[in-house]
């Protein structure tokens, strides 16, 4: 007999047990004790064999099938198609959390130049791909419609398709960025922590802005629909004593997901809130008591957490995602980087705070001089679960990603001990919350689940996705 | 139902012929050298007076529809086969009777013939058909006979590239050295391999075939096919044996074989070995169509291109009725009294002729408020080439 590798851990009373592309079955603990004494009765080898796992030679078409989707899975897109962009590091507003240590609004030397602007398009004549998608982040991108509207252009020339996400407070919608936010092409991303009173502590600090950031967004919602804007809120302590008013709030505005995503634990955040961005226990309660009440929230509608549906069709879908932080190898620089406003590449925006907090330097180039390869390819050496230590006994490795430049951020360095950082934590209970349910089968969710699985409000009963 | 053998008389011709009939207004008129000339008798009705490089024959036929059709007649036996017929979207050759699996269903049982006699006159007849058509090579079993079909199949597409083959196979007789041949054949020739795949379960796909390790030399059999840049269409008939297992395979089929180009999932005929084995193997999916649109929504999440055939809409549920294709050959499709008063019958499959209302689906009824619409091309899968 041939095995392939796999990873198994207890939940409850099952074992989890998972092959190298996130085949799953459930098992009894006595069978795991049963494969190492090879003494598994004709059933349970026939199991392990529906695994990919125990073959009798290696001419098993299994053992094909497996080699082609692990193939498949660590196949790396070629060109970068997605460039996030930063114009400008000013900014009108100065919230509370703020992950960049953005620039005053009268600065100077914090916006790109007639020569970035050369340099960008320089820049994009090399990349090996018909298609770019530009997320423009800040300070607030909108300070500079004139640039944002040059660059669309020159990736609309270079590039057979290309789309647009402004990352916007949604202070200002008029003048010349109504002309910009007329094209189907563009995309608008805001922050929305809440109601009212919510925003103004977090991000306005006066209601006179919060309410016109509100009125913005209705005004582009009733212009161009929901597919023109979506949202994200940041989530500090004050959302925790109360996460149903930032579910209402999302309901309210018409979304349908909402991404529960925790402060950053960088910049003005890691000042401000440095206890509780960094306590991943605290979050991970709140997470399953948020999640718990948006699973109530699917009985008359379709609301889901972004995140969690991505994990369930990871999972039961054996499905791939453009999700930076949930891929693993990481492939930073390859198919996405960052581009500042003083023309440094860097391969992360999170990357880029730290670098701008003097954290670490982790810029890996800048637009003049393009990639520096050796430092890409150091990063990339690490950015691997596949060949962590720490990650390759996990019987939810093949679900899940890396993440170095969080590691860094919160612990100075990548080596500390997988299991002790904030992300691995995160993720486990996360893992662990969808399995439970799973082997519970535990209607209230899985029907839910399936929801989110086949992102429909009313979808067959396909159990078989979670059962044999 | 449509005449596919018809009746003739060849006297003083003995061996078997190929010919395309051209149905002509007095003997006169002209006709190519592989061609016999058809003109209709005054004296005898359906009777045809032909003349060809042969010899001089008659045929017998009711159906008005012969010009253009490919015969193969054998005067030993006075019939001639219509190989080929014009009018029709569903030609299939029957390559060989002989089939070393026994499918509890299978529609069309195998016998221990002598087949290899009609290959060089399948080959012929082949080369006459129209241009841009698709035909079917079932059996049997024609990888029985590979290489003969491999050789024939290549000799054709160098004069008849327009010709795409539609090959049914139960892919138990490929080996790794066949992906070259395999290889040089795809390249050479439009083929789509139709391979049936009733479960994820081995021992369920074997007891349905009738054969030990069947599934294992199926599915090692599939990867060297998708080696060789194989079209692959996979069948999945629906019996009670295996209907609960569809969803999962639909998952098993989006891991093991995303390669594929379309999967189909079938109604069972009610002709054959079916017909001993209906009421242990007939599932009524209209009373309980839930495996069958689970499948369908699993195999939509993974991408997996799904069709049902020989399936009348009115058996599922509105939302999934447009997985329904028309799939039922021609000569071999009926409609129901029913089926009159059902505006969506222009886009059904209908049903096969030896459907039995008494022992099949409970909830038969005219949709009668849908679109009345028709396909706008009821060929097979290949619209999608």
């Amino acid at each position: 007999m041939i095995t392939t590798p796999f990873r198994f851990r207890t939940i409850g009373t099952q074992v989890l047990v998972t092959n190298e592309v996130g085949d799953y079955a459930l098992m009894s603990p006595s069978t795991i004790d049963r494969f190492f004494d090879e003494t598994l009765n004709a059933d349970e080898v026939a199991r392990f064999r529906e695994l990919s796992i125990a073959l009798e030679s290696d001419g098993d078409w299994r053992l094909l099938s497996l080699m082609r989707r692990l193939r498949h899975r660590h196949s790396r897109a070629e060109g970068l198609t997605y460039l996030i962009v930063i114009p400008t590091l000013r900014c009108n507003l100065s919230c509370s959390y703020c992950q960049v240590s953005r620039a005053p609004l009268e600065a100077k030397g914090f916006d790109w130049d007639s020569e970035k602007l050369k340099l960008f398009e320089r820049f994009i004549q090399g990349i090996n791909s018909s298609h770019v998608k530009v997320e423009f982040q800040g300070g607030e991108p909108t300070l500079r419609a004139d640039l944002l509207s040059e660059i669309m252009g020159m990736c609309r020339k270079r590039f057979s398709s290309a789309e647009f996400v402004v990352c916007t407070n949604l202070t200002e919608i008029d003048g010349p960025l109504e002309a910009l936010y007329e094209h189907e092409d563009v995309y608008i991303s805001t922050s929305i922590d809440g109601p009212i009173e919510v925003m103004t502590e977090n991000r306005t600090k006066q209601d006179d802005v919060s309410r016109r950031v509100f009125n913005n967004f209705q005004r582009i919602l009733k212009k161009y629909g929901p597919k023109k804007i979506s949202a994200l809120p940041t989530i500090t302590d004050r959302t925790r004593q109360a996460p149903g008013q930032l579910i209402d709030q999302y309901i309210k505005l018409g979304f349908e997901s909402i991404f529960l995503r925790p402060v950053n634990y960088m910049g003005f955040a890691r000042k401000n809130f440095g206890k509780q961005s960094n306590d991943v226990h605290s979050w991970n309660e709140f997470y399953r008591q948020t999640v718990d009440k948006i699973i109530d929230v699917n009985k008359s509608r379709y609301f889901e957490e972004f995140y969690l549906g991505l994990l369930l069709r990871t999972i039961f879908l054996n499905q791939g995602h453009g999700y930076v932080d949930l891929r693993s190898p990481s492939h930073f620089a390859h198919d996405y980087c960052v581009v500042d406003f003083d023309g440094t590449l860097y391969p992360t925006d999170e990357a880029r705070m730290l670098s701008r907090t003097r954290t670490i330097d982790l810029s890996i180039g800048s637009l003049e001089e393009g990639f520096n390869r050796r430092k890409v390819n150091e990063l990339n050496a690490n950015a691997m679960n596949q060949t962590n230590p720490d990650c390759i006994h996990c019987a939810y490795l093949p679900y899940c990603g890396i993440d170095i430049v969080d590691d860094i951020s919160r612990y100075g360095r990548i080596d500390i001990a997988k299991d002790q950082t904030w992300y691995c934590q995160r993720q486990i209970a996360l893992f662990d919350l969808i399995f439970e349910r799973v082997i519970a089968r535990d209607k209230r969710y899985l029907d839910v689940f399936l929801k989110w699985i086949h992102r429909g409000n009313n979808p067959a009963p396909t159990f078989e996705l979670f059962h044999d | 139902m449509i005449e596919l053998q018809i009746r003739g008389s060849f006297e003083g011709i003995l061996e078997p012929f190929v010919v395309r009939i051209r149905v002509g207004g007095s003997a006169s008129d002209e006709c190519s050298h592989d061609e016999a000339l058809a003109v209709r008798s005054a004296s005898k009705g359906g009777s045809y007076e032909c003349t060809s490089r042969y010899g001089a024959f008659a045929l017998i036929v009711h159906d008005e529809q012969i010009d253009g059709d490919v015969i193969l007649c054998i005067p030993a036996k006075n019939v001639a086969q219509r190989l080929f017929r014009r009018s029709s979207k569903h030609n299939t050759l029957l390559l060989t009777e002989r089939c070393d699996q026994l499918c509890l269903m299978c529609s069309q049982p195998p016998r221990r013939s002598n087949d290899e006699w009609r290959f060089p006159l399948f080959e012929r007849a082949l080369l006459l058909v129209d241009r841009d058509v698709v035909i079917g090579i079932s059996g049997g079993e024609p990888t029985l006979y590979k290489r003969p079909l491999f050789e024939m199949l290549s000799r054709i597409s160098e004069k008849r590239g327009d010709l795409t083959f539609h090959i049914l196979s139960n892919a138990q007789h490929f080996e790794a050295v066949d992906v070259d041949a395999l290889q040089a054949l795809h390249k050479q020739c439009k083929v789509l391999w139709g391979i049936p795949l009733y479960s994820h379960r081995p021992d369920t796909h074997d007891e349905i075939v009738g054969k030990r390790g069947a599934f294992e030399k199926l599915m090692q059999s599939l990867f060297l096919l998708g080696a060789s840049g194989a079209n692959i269409e996979l069948r999945t008939v629906i019996t009670s044996l295996n209907v609960f297992d569809l969803p999962h395979l639909a998952s098993f089929v989006a891991n093991h074989i995303p390669f594929l180009k379309f999967w189909a999932i079938m109604g069972m005929e009610p002709i054959g070995y079916a017909k001993p084995n209906w009421s242990r193997l007939f599932f009524d999916h209209s009373a309980f169509p839930q495996p069958i649109v689970n499948a369908i929504e699993v195999s939509r999440a993974r991408k997996i291109p799904l069709s049902l055939y020989n399936i009348p809409r009115c058996t599922l549920p509105a939302r999934y009725r447009d997985w329904c294709v028309d799939s039922i050959s021609d000569w071999k499709k009926k409609y129901l009294p029913a089926c009159t008063q059902c505006v969506e019958k222009g886009l059904c499959a209908g049903f096969f002729e030896w459907y039995d209302q008494k022992s099949a689906w409970s909830k038969i009824e005219p949709i009668l408020e849908g679109r009345a619409l028709q396909w706008e091309n009821p060929s097979s899968p290949f619209r999608h080439f």
